[in-house]
């Protein structure tokens, strides 16, 4: 989610260590009311919201999306190879895999994050609520523009298919 | 009557997010609706094409270090207890600074002697630079094997003191790692130049 969300390699490993830490620090403050999955999503969300805030105000206040985008990471680089899938069907699959990540990029941080944490984790609309502490109807209404923009961004693609 | 189901409901029904007496309760007034099932299956189709062209997870590329480095922040975070003085230890208590400094003197003298001038490196990346300020992180793959590093800024050298590490077998051939350092200079240095004396 971090590696999707802010797109830069290096930072991205180091801001889910430092989830990991603040996890294990604040351990002891866990209550079971949520699910262990929520509560460590949460956590991923303010580390990485702090860093984004981090980085606007080291950018003298000047909001700078060219931050998401620096050191992209190749989205065609998968770690493991699909198995049994044909060539064609995989440079495809690569294709889409790009011009989606591009697409995504565009978005807002919050609609970025409310696609990758429904589509992409399959959280429900509850734990996205908790999440990204707003309202489950701020959440449904964040996912449907997102989800619009995404599709009028790959229109050719989604209706391709 | 209004049949038109809530729109909160029917969003969240083409998610999938209803379970339970919800999910009965919508799909027994309107599980006859081919409209509903239709967008339905497109909003799967769309979950399906994202999931499968992001992957949810990632493993890391050394996991062992990623755990590693995650360990030793917490260990470093934690508060210090305070340790037990022993009496059978207690020559540890001048040993250790002791043989710790005369390392470092022993460092930063080789470093007077064998190194040139000091040059300072300008990196380009200042989280790199702030990295570099910290010191590096010793990672030690094998079990039982502790690494401590001193570091003189002066001498621009770093020692790496590693104990526990096995002892290196008589039979090792160091040769081949010497073939690896094929660099002009260290070539010169191995092969005798044409004014000096061949041993015969």
């Amino acid at each position: 989610m971090i590696r999707n969300m802010i797109h830069q390699e290096a930072d991205a490993w180091d801001l889910a260590q430092e989830v990991f830490i603040k996890a294990w620090q604040a351990l002891a403050s866990y209550e079971a009311k949520a699910r262990f999955s929520t509560w460590l999503y949460r956590i991923a969300h303010n580390v990485v919201y702090d860093w984004t805030r981090k980085r606007k105000f080291e950018s003298a206040g000047e909001l700078n999306d060219e931050i998401f985008d620096q050191h992209r990471i190749d989205p065609a680089a998968v770690t493991a190879p699909g198995a049994g899938e044909a060539p064609d069907e995989a440079m495809a699959r690569g294709e889409l895999r790009a011009k989606l990540a591009a697409a995504l990029a565009k978005l807002s941080p919050e609609h970025r994050e409310v696609v990758l944490l429904k589509d992409v984790q399959g959280l429900a609309y509850k734990e996205i609520a908790e999440v990204m502490a707003s309202s489950i109807g701020t959440v449904m209404s964040r996912l449907f523009y997102a989800r619009q923009k995404l599709q009028t961004m790959l229109q050719d693609e989604y209706q391709a298919r | 009557m209004n049949t038109k189901p809530a729109e909160t409901t029917l969003a969240r029904w083409l998610d999938d997010d209803l379970e339970g007496t919800e999910l009965a309760a919508f799909e027994a007034s309107h599980a006859a609706d081919a409209t509903l099932l239709a967008r339905r299956e497109e909003s799967r189709a769309w979950r399906a094409s994202v999931a499968a062209a992001i992957p949810a997870a990632i493993e890391p590329a050394y996991p062992e270090f990623f755990n590693h480095r995650i360990a030793k922040s917490i260990r470093e975070r934690m508060p210090k207890a305070q340790p037990r003085r022993r009496a059978a230890a207690a020559w540890r208590a001048w040993w250790m600074p002791a043989s710790a400094a005369a390392g470092m003197v022993l460092a930063f003298w080789l470093g007077t002697k064998t190194g040139g001038t000091p040059q300072m490196m300008t990196l380009a990346n200042p989280d790199a630079a702030q990295v570099a300020a910290q010191g590096p992180t010793v990672y030690t793959p094998e079990h039982g094997v502790d690494a401590e590093w001193f570091a003189s800024p002066d001498a621009a050298a770093t020692v790496i003191v590693l104990e526990g590490v096995d002892a290196i077998p008589d039979t090792l051939d160091f040769s081949d790692s010497v073939g690896l350092l094929s660099t002009a200079n260290s070539t010169a240095a191995l092969e005798p130049s044409d004014d000096a004396e061949v041993p015969e």
